[in-house]
């Protein structure tokens, strides 16, 4: 065990030191500050004169709109810094450096990922607390909501953290970053779109009709995480608020798509050779 | 921390053995580069043995299979009688101290820290982590270089703070590539000096290089790899000793000029590879010869200098340098 906090500890300090990671982060928090100026500028123009339980009302409303960002905005951002740790410490010898100290190739990678998880326990933490404090003053969020709304919200982050991590222990960032985020983001939908629209005559249409479905399916395989985050709200079920009707067979759906890449990409890292050249099979 | 306490070593004659070990590489969709055919060598028990070759003949590859960096496609790689799977089993945990060429300590982290964290991944803690720190800094004589980050650190320095982390825990096995590679000269001794102060009845030692003097001066074994395969494998002393007494009677060159007189004195003589001289093969004690030459006033334009592993690792590779 100390082996290992050893080895999570020296991960630790490899990735805040990475300077990929600040910027990602600065881009991220520009992003959110500038839909954070703009929309306050909105609601004071719109909120001058208004009575005290609309200009709260308002107010919740904004707030609420800026979990919606964080939402989306922290699935990216797991997504890019999950990809980070491992190449960057293939690359610069520290994974073949603890290699050589007869550290297990399983271990080396508990521990890469052991850091990742401290990355996004914090980082969920930081904005998690941020936010219950100004939605628990407006009268908008039950302390008990927001505990076991974070504890979700770290979990499925470090979900799909996995996921990127798994496959990054072998590829470089950007080729995992073109998989799990690049095709189902960008490829798919373009791809859906034009086979939706696709009208040719020289094309049966049941050929055309399995494109569709065949890119449709395809979108299955990779995970959406964000459609199960319900930060920062999330309360024990009661009879007064149902649950969503599908949310258990949707949950198994985006769990078992990043448990595929998560296979994936340690089948992958137990066949990995770590050396310059690319061995032949 | 002696080699024994670290642990009692499995029984075998041998503490390192490849096996028809074969590795080759691709690189998109040109020919395979095969690195190791049939890679086939014994390091003795408490040996140093220098592994010589040309660039690209599979001293890295070799040592990579050993450390499971890489994963042969045929063959078997053993340490101390136990052949090795996909990691480095745990009972050699803490026997092997590597210094590989391409690999430093991690460069964010201050010498000090590389080494304590080295130790701790060790097994050491508190006191007995302390004290064995302090050996290796004072074995390696990095003491001036605690407190400076690994990046910023001179290639000679990064490679006594590599050799002291390599050093933790008093490995039986160490395993350095190229270890000398890209140090001035001062720094090269300097470090030869270390190497060979690790020389021990119980330790052994792997040295990758392609610095003959190197070797020559360190290693009690060397085996000269060629294409992916052991070439020769022989013991430092034997090797010189057989390569000088192949060579000695070509070691004088006198000026031609006194061809004539050498005849007279039954001198045999051959053409010499400098201009104006020849070389004069000597058929008797080397001192007897030039003090008849002496007597002759005739004094060697060129006494060679004695055999080294140069021209034995020449006639191995044929000189190939690639």
């Amino acid at each position: 065990m100390r082996q290992y906090l050893t080895l999570v500890r020296l991960f630790w300090r490899h990735l805040v030191r990475r300077k990929s990671l600040w910027i990602v982060i600065g881009i991220v928090g520009v992003v959110l500050l500038v839909n954070t100026m703009v929309q306050s500028q909105m609601k004071e123009m719109l909120q001058e004169g208004v009575r005290y339980d609309i200009a709260t009302r308002r107010a919740a409303a904004v707030l609420d709109s800026y979990a919606d960002q964080i939402r989306q905005g922290a699935v990216m951002l797991v997504l890019v810094v999950g990809a980070l740790i491992a190449p960057s410490s293939r690359k610069d010898g520290t994974t073949q450096f603890v290699l050589t100290l007869s550290v297990t190739r399983l271990r080396l990678a508990a521990a890469q990922f052991g850091a990742l998880a401290i990355f996004v326990l914090l980082g969920t933490l930081v904005v998690h607390v941020g936010y219950a404090i100004a939605a628990h003053r407006l009268g908008i969020l039950h302390p008990a909501e927001a505990m076991l709304a974070w504890v979700s919200f770290f979990a499925l982050l470090l979900v799909i953290a996995a996921a990127s991590f798994a496959l990054s222990l072998t590829r470089p960032s950007v080729v995992v970053y073109a998989i799990l985020a690049g095709v189902p983001y960008l490829l798919l939908p373009l791809l859906a779109t034009f086979a939706n629209d696709w009208s040719s005559p020289h094309v049966p249409a049941v050929l055309r009709l399995a494109a569709a479905r065949t890119i449709e399916n395809a979108g299955l395989l990779f995970p959406k995480i964000e459609a199960l985050i319900v930060w920062p709200r999330l309360a024990w079920l009661t009879p007064e608020r149902p649950p969503y009707p599908s949310w258990r067979l949707e949950a198994l759906h985006e769990l078992s798509a990043a448990a595929l890449w998560v296979v994936i990409g340690l089948w992958a890292y137990r066949r990995h050779d770590f050396g310059s050249r690319i061995p032949t099979k | 921390m002696s080699a024994e306490a670290a642990g009692v070593l499995p029984q075998a004659a041998t503490a390192v053995r490849f096996e028809d070990v074969h590795m080759a590489f691709t690189a998109g969709l040109r020919k395979p580069v095969h690195a190791l055919r049939g890679l086939t060598m014994d390091v003795p028990l408490g040996a140093v043995v220098g592994l010589l070759g040309p660039n690209g003949s599979g001293k890295t590859t070799a040592i990579s299979c050993l450390l499971r960096l890489l994963r042969p496609q045929r063959g078997a790689v053993y340490l101390w009688g136990e052949p090795l799977g996909a990691d480095l089993p745990p009972q050699v945990h803490r026997r092997i101290g590597v210094l590989l060429e391409d690999t430093r300590l991690p460069p964010f982290l201050s010498v000090r820290h590389a080494l304590f964290t080295v130790g701790r991944v060790r097994g050491l803690r508190d006191r007995a982590l302390r004290t064995e720190i302090d050996r290796v800094v004072a074995q390696a004589r990095v003491e001036a270089l605690l407190d400076r980050r690994v990046a910023v650190l001179s290639k000679g320095q990064a490679r006594r703070a590599g050799l002291a982390a390599a050093l933790v825990t008093d490995p039986p096995l160490l395993i350095l590539d190229e270890p000398s590679a890209g140090l001035d000269v001062s720094a090269r001794e300097e470090f030869n000096d270390l190497v060979r102060s690790l020389r021990g009845e119980t330790r052994t030692v792997l040295i990758a290089s392609h610095l003959l003097g190197d070797v020559e001066s360190t290693c009690t074994h060397v085996a000269i790899i060629q294409t992916g395969r052991i070439r020769l494998f022989e013991t430092s002393e034997r090797l010189l000793r057989e390569a000088r007494r192949r060579d000695a009677e070509k070691d004088i060159h006198v000026e031609s000029a006194v061809a004539a007189l050498l005849e007279r004195l039954g001198v045999r003589f051959e053409p010499s590879r400098y201009p104006g001289l020849v070389r004069l093969i000597v058929e008797e004690p080397e001192h007897e010869l030039i003090g008849r030459l002496a007597a002759q006033r005739i004094v060697p334009a060129r006494i060679e200098p004695r055999v080294t592993l140069v021209s034995v690792y020449l006639e191995m590779t044929g000189g190939d340098s690639d």
